[in-house]
């Protein structure tokens, strides 16, 4: 082959490229309440699935009313994504994929329900006629009605404008599949309208679609039979994805990112450990975090999101924090935290950018330790975990490392240096209290290097669910209930975030009601009561639900489950392999509510807090060591 | 003579997800990226010069980031479906995965200059090199690109 060859073999690779969608199987599909995890995976699938103009979406019949649908339809429990705009004509709010652009415009097509205008902001209103721009909606189709189930938000996730067309096609070819088009049965089909696209010598037929269906697919595939280049985009598409299974086992991935060295006398490196992420999860899946930081200064704002699914579906439980910004600006800045289409959440505000999402405490990670007389030095350099809660509440300074810049936290336990390498990965430099004097020193001592070598797979374990007898009657004390006002109801909270109105909850709480107990509060929708609680009450695995009053706090006398030996004379450092064991498990599928150092009279270890007494808790802190204390916040009643 | 953004975009759209085709060879993130780089250059429309080539290059950078990105986005999207019977794109032209191979200036030589058409000088701007070391590029890239379709 010569060169000639070879080029006209690339070109005709690069015109299938251009010309091939999305494929259908790529896409993980749907029914059922997912983690949040498979929410935002299933939602970025979505988004991909819309720009390559294919869907795959498992459909269901529908209604035969000609006039709204026949065309399967993904039924009233599948939640929906798409991009439209609203229109009211006068007759009740309409979504609308074309507008025709006329003042006042015209368009509304799919009848809407519990959507009022109130709901979005920047409609325009003339003669009678309201409409927005096109925005990013989610909701249910039953056939008939598509029923708004958030707050529809901008900017649209569609592109609205045509794939690309077929190179060397002309524009007769073109029109002939528009004629095509047109005669299949739009209003049955659903099908909102088409268009030719000529451009530079290429040309198409697009079909923009409301949904995706068998029959809409067995029509345009008959078009395509016929020759005719013709390509659909279907304007909602669904946002769950299914979490069908999770295995026991899964091969770890190897690592590959941005490295470093540091050049320091006296230090000695111990060997790079790599260690994989992330095994599956049960529901209701891993927090997610998410950072917003402030482009209008260097250090204008952090904004931090630990967004925790709760067990049985509904709204995740969302905790804030911030540094470097008043409470009020937070506070609005956290009326602008909305759902995302590609991403879990999104901050509508031009001044924040999005610096850091991943899950909490769950990434892949590749950590090097040098240790000298005086203290040790460690390089972590991994997924987005939430470093950046580093800085809350803490003091930190900018610093620039190896080129790049990055923060130096003081925190109890010794300064940690933060920064984001050129691979995207997160770095942190966590050096011992020892060594806090030398930060500029040993961040100065910092130079990249190469990856530090192939790190053998492994294989790594996953939690199984929590076993717990939901006829059992559990008893135990929690911080305090909470209902954030978000249809979630009251929520069982074990420990507050700090702010007005509190934040907190974490586990649905049943058969409760205010007039239980004494003291609650009330502050923009948010009712709360932050004072110990004892509670007796039986666990089906997803709600705690009340069998007897509320009671003060209970004591107990064997809520310690294991007391290790507690290492003596042991430093906090030494406590690594058991923290680093312990971040590895799956927490929130074993049930834990906090984990923590545990360093006391020259003694230590992990401390860790539990819902329930389990087999599997029992099975994972196991392979922690000795040094552990384990609290469990229920016990069997009797 | 400013142009607005609408005029712009349709102007553009097709193009940019073209050359964004080149760089990735996939052109449902070539979509995503095009439009993305499209709305770079459109908000600074008015004070952009040449919004042709600034698009150009805009496409070009936001690629490489992509590239740069992919290999990490790709292990975490398979950790976040562990379990989940996906699919993951694996191109099954022999040519795409040859290309794929390529180091990225590389590949942005070759698929710009043969398949998109652009100039030399086109693509050196681009790049942020010399036109010189873009026909380097083309020439040292067809022999790798020829490597990697013999191995």
């Amino acid at each position: 082959m010569n060169d000639d060859e070879m080029i006209e073999r690339m070109r005709a690779a690069l015109d299938e490229a251009a010309a091939t969608p999305v494929p259908s199987d790529e896409m993980p599909l749907v029914t059922t309440a997912p983690s949040a995890r498979g929410r935002w995976m299933a939602v970025a699938a979505a988004v991909a699935l819309v720009a390559g103009g294919v869907a795959a979406i498992a459909l269901n019949r529908g209604a035969d009313d000609a006039t709204s649908v026949t065309a399967p339809v993904p039924g009233p429990e599948v939640e929906l994504v798409g991009t439209a705009a609203i229109i009211d004509e006068g007759d009740g709010p309409k979504l609308a994929v074309e507008i025709l652009a006329s003042l006042p415009p015209s368009g509304g097509v799919i009848p809407l329900s519990g959507f009022d205008w109130s709901m979005v902001e920047g409609e325009q209103s003339v003669d009678g006629t309201t409409w927005t721009d096109f925005l990013t909606i989610n909701g249910t189709w039953d056939g008939e009605v598509f029923t708004v189930t958030r707050r529809p938000v901008e900017p649209p996730i569609i592109d609205r404008a045509a794939g690309i067309p077929t190179p060397g096609c002309d524009e007769a070819t073109a029109t002939a599949a528009s004629d095509a088009v047109a005669t299949l049965d739009a209003p049955a089909l659903l099908i909102s309208g088409w268009r030719i696209d000529t451009t530079d010598g290429r040309c198409g037929t697009e079909v923009v679609a409301w949904f995706d269906s068998a029959e809409l697919r067995a029509a345009i595939d008959g078009l395509r039979a016929q020759g005719h280049d013709v390509t659909v985009t279907h304007t909602f598409v669904a946002v769950q994805g299914e979490q069908i299974n999770t295995t026991t086992t899964m091969p770890a991935l190897v690592g590959v990112g941005s490295w470093y060295e540091l050049d320091l006398p006296g230090f000695t490196a111990e060997e790079a450990v790599y260690t994989p992420c992330c095994p599956p999860t049960v529901a209701p899946g891993p927090a997610t975090v998410m950072a917003w930081r402030s482009l209008e200064a260097p250090d204008g704002g952090l904004l931090t999101l630990l967004a925790t699914p709760v067990l049985g579906g509904g709204p995740p439980t969302l905790v804030y924090a911030w540094t470097d910004m008043t409470d009020e600006r937070a506070q609005e800045l956290q009326a602008k935290v909305v759902p995302g289409a590609g991403l879990p959440y999104v901050l509508d505000d031009l001044t924040m950018e999005l610096v850091g999402i991943g899950f909490a405490g769950m990434g892949e990670l590749t950590a090097q330790r040098y240790t000298s007389a005086d203290g040790t030095i460690e390089l972590r350099i991994g997924d987005y975990t939430g470093q950046y809660d580093h800085l809350i509440d803490a003091e930190h300074r900018p610093v620039t490392v190896a080129g790049l810049p990055g923060y130096v936290v003081d925190t109890p336990a010794g300064p940690v240096v933060l920064w984001q390498p050129a691979s995207g990965d997160w770095a942190e430099l966590i050096i011992s209290q020892g060594l806090a004097d030398r930060v500029d020193e040993i961040v100065a001592a910092l130079r990249t290097a190469p990856w530090p070598g192939e790190f053998t797979p492994t294989t790594v374990t996953v939690a199984t669910p929590t076993t717990v007898l939901p006829s059992t009657e559990y008893r135990g004390n929690v911080g305090g209930i909470i209902d954030s006002g978000d249809g979630r109801g009251p929520m069982l909270t074990f420990f507050w975030l700090d702010s007005l109105p509190p934040q907190g909850g974490s586990l649905p709480l049943a058969g409760f009601d205010w007039d239980m107990v004494e003291g609650e509060q009330t502050l923009n929708g948010v009712t709360w009561i932050d004072e110990p609680l004892g509670l007796t009450g039986t666990f089906d695995g997803t709600t705690f639900t009340l069998t007897e009053p509320i009671a003060g706090p209970f004591t107990f006398t064997d809520d310690v489950l294991t007391y290790g030996t507690l290492t003596a004379g042991c430093t906090e450092a030494d406590t690594a392999p058991a923290r680093a064991a312990l971040d590895a498990l799956d927490q929130q599928a074993l049930g834990l509510i906090e984990s923590s150092d545990y360093v006391w009279d020259g003694h230590c270890g992990v401390q860790v807090y539990a819902m329930f007494d389990t087999p599997e808790l029992r099975a994972a802190l196991a392979t922690l060591g000795d040094d552990v204390m384990v609290r469990i916040a229920f016990q069997p009643a009797d | 003579m400013a142009i607005d953004f609408d005029t712009f975009y349709r102007t553009h759209r097709a193009d940019a997800v073209r050359w964004a085709v080149a760089l990735v060879g996939r052109r449902d993130v070539a979509e995503d990226l095009a439009q993305d780089a499209l709305d770079a250059v459109g908000r600074k429309l008015a004070g952009i010069d040449d919004p042709a080539a600034y698009l150009r290059r805009t496409v070009v950078n936001r690629c490489a980031s992509w590239h740069r990105s992919n290999a990490r986005a790709r292990r975490r999207e398979a950790r976040a479906n562990a379990g989940v019977p996906t699919v993951y794109t694996q191109s099954t032209d022999e040519m795409l995965d040859a290309l794929a191979r390529l180091s990225y200036q590389q590949r942005a030589a070759i698929t710009l200059r043969y398949w998109a058409d652009w100039t030399d000088d086109q693509i050196a701007d681009a790049l942020g090199c010399a036109p010189a070391t873009v026909r380097v590029l083309l020439h040292r890239g067809i022999a790798e690109l020829r490597k990697e379709i013999e191995r």
